[in-house]
């Protein structure tokens, strides 16, 4: 479904991204683990053209993303969590779940809405939809912005750290709306640093250093059979912590 | 109607005036009123045009022609906001109206109007940027990453949040036209500055004629601020225009982006 090959990405000299090749079937939930730094970010920005690569491919769903073609529209079927939840504040719940479905799919207010009240039931939050969403504490608002991106029909979610900005009481309904997507099917790209809930919930867990994958493995190899030493070095001092 | 003379003392002066040439301020003022209320408008909109073509980011994938469009529609922005703020509205008065009269003909009122919008155009380009700048980063890509091209992104995502932001600015645009449409006497324009010009010059008592015409314009700014005020509380309040800021968003002068976070 997504194949980097060969990615590098570099901000003026300094390279970030050294010659990345990776994988993601279909329905499969691939987890990003690596110190602060390691690039992690920029690659799941990548997937999204957030970032322009330099070089390299990224082929999704057999088109070459690199190549010129209608971002938007591939866009609208690649969602993307934000660690800052982003949501927009001068829009209620509802409105931030139909602002896109209305302007890009073309959809009338009723259909919108219904797909917005679906999604928001999905995710727990269907009698927040007359909210403003300044209101809403950070698990709340984090939970919106997802049903906000499955309003789309993405076939893809990227998340970037979705629960490291939450309190850490709120993590566990977040992450549990997560998993409950990993059951559903969708395809996942995501960026943590919860441990556990990599090995619960991934199919592959990607550890990278510097810019470069060092290892990509089932979790129950990774996380127990680490091969490389930087990969358990990095584990240890999660250990530890 | 000038049978009894005018007292000699300033309030007494200034009450006789008044009471005899009460309709001529109220001429003026309805005029001062028109112009600068329009003119915010108007310039508003103008400001939001400019803001938004001085946004444009050329693109490493634009073609030729589109890179170079952008350059020079933000070149001609950037040449507006210079000779706009950097000369005297008198002086764009002066040469706009002579300059543009034999061509379109226009009157006095109409070239005030224009001129001023076009003035307060410059200024609000400004405002409006610093209220786009004033804009989390994470905002734009969020509507980007829902598919949302840069157009409707700028005008259902971040402009709504940075006119909000940027209301105070805008609303004391208002109250700087109020009193500064008086320039506008140099092209004949029957404001409130040159109507009382007009009175003083008829009953010869330019001190106690210009009290009236400050405090005119003292209740005239006073009572626009308070307006403003009070909208201004409206906008902050979730049933108003738009929500009130987010854990993330910045205050108007704050200026503080995320860069899109780690
Ligand atoms: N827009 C940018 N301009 C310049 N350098 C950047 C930019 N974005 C990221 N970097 C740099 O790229 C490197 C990788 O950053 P990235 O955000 O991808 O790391 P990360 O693995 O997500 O880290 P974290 O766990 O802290 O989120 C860092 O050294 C960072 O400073
Ligand atoms: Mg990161």
């Amino acid at each position: 479904m997504i194949d980097i090959q060969h990615l590098s990405k570099s901000f003026g000299k300094q390279e970030v991204l050294h010659d990345i090749s990776l994988n993601v079937q279909e329905g499969e939930v691939v987890c990003l683990i690596g110190a602060s730094g390691s690039g992690k970010s920029t690659l799941l920005r990548c997937v999204n053209l957030l970032e322009t690569p330099n070089a390299g491919k990224i082929v999704v769903d057999d088109i070459d993303i690199t190549a010129s073609f209608n971002i938007d529209e591939y866009r609208t079927k690649v969602g993307m969590i934000f660690q800052s939840f982003n949501l927009f504040p001068h829009l209620n719940v509802l409105k931030n779940c139909t602002l896109a479905q209305r302007k890009v799919l073309k959809r009338t207010v009723e259909e919108a809405e219904q797909i917005a009240y679906e999604n928001l039931k999905k995710v727990g939050m269907i009698d927040f939809a007359t909210m403003n969403v300044t209101k809403l504490s950070g698990g709340q608002k984090q939970r919106v912005a997802i049903a906000r991106a499955l309003c789309m029909n993405p076939k893809i979610l990227l998340l970037d750290e979705p629960t490291s900005a939450l309190d850490p009481e709120l993590v566990g309904e977040v992450l549990d709306v997560i998993k409950d997507l990993a059951k559903s099917g969708l395809t996942m790209l995501i960026v943590t640093h919860e441990m556990s809930f990599a090995k619960d919930v991934a199919d592959k867990v990607v550890f990278m250093d510097q810019g470069v994958v060092i290892e990509a493995e089932h979790p129950s190899i990774l996380f127990n059979n680490p091969k490389h030493e930087r990969t358990q070095a990095f584990l240890a001092r999660i250990v530890h912590q | 109607m000038n049978r009894v003379p005018l007292p000699p003392d300033l309030i007494g002066g200034a009450l006789g005036i008044y009471e005899r040439y009460a309709p001529l301020f109220w001429f003026g003022v309805r005029n001062t009123l028109i112009i600068s209320l329009s003119a915010t408008v108007i310039g508003l909109f103008i400001g939001l045009f400019f803001a938004s073509l001085k946004q444009l980011k050329i693109d490493k994938k634009d073609n030729t022609i589109v890179k170079f469009s952008k350059v020079v529609l933000r070149v001609i922005a950037n040449l507006y906001i210079e000779i706009f703020r950097g000369t005297p509205m008198i002086v764009q008065a002066i040469f706009l109206y002579h300059g543009l009269r034999p061509i379109i003909g226009w009157t006095p009122l109409t070239a005030g109007i224009v001129i001023v919008s076009i003035n307060t155009g410059a200024y609000m380009a400004e405002i409006i940027r610093a209220g786009i700048q004033s804009i989390d980063n994470g905002q734009y890509e969020a509507s980007r990453s829902l598919g949302m091209n840069h157009l409707l992104t700028m005008v259902f995502v971040i402009l709504p949040q940075a006119i909000k932001n940027a209301f105070p600015a805008i609303g004391n645009e208002f109250v700087v036209n109020i009193k500064d449409t008086a320039v506008l006497n140099v092209i004949g324009v029957s404001e409130l500055y040159f109507q009382s010009t007009a009175v003083a010059g008829i009953v010869f008592r330019f001190r106690d004629t210009f009290l009236i015409t400050a405090l005119i314009y003292l209740f005239l700014t006073f009572t626009t601020t308070q307006l403003l005020r009070i909208a201004e509380k409206k906008l902050d309040t979730p049933e108003g225009l738009v929500g009130a800021s987010s854990s993330s968003s910045k205050n108007f002068f704050g200026f503080k982006r995320k860069g899109g976070s780690s």
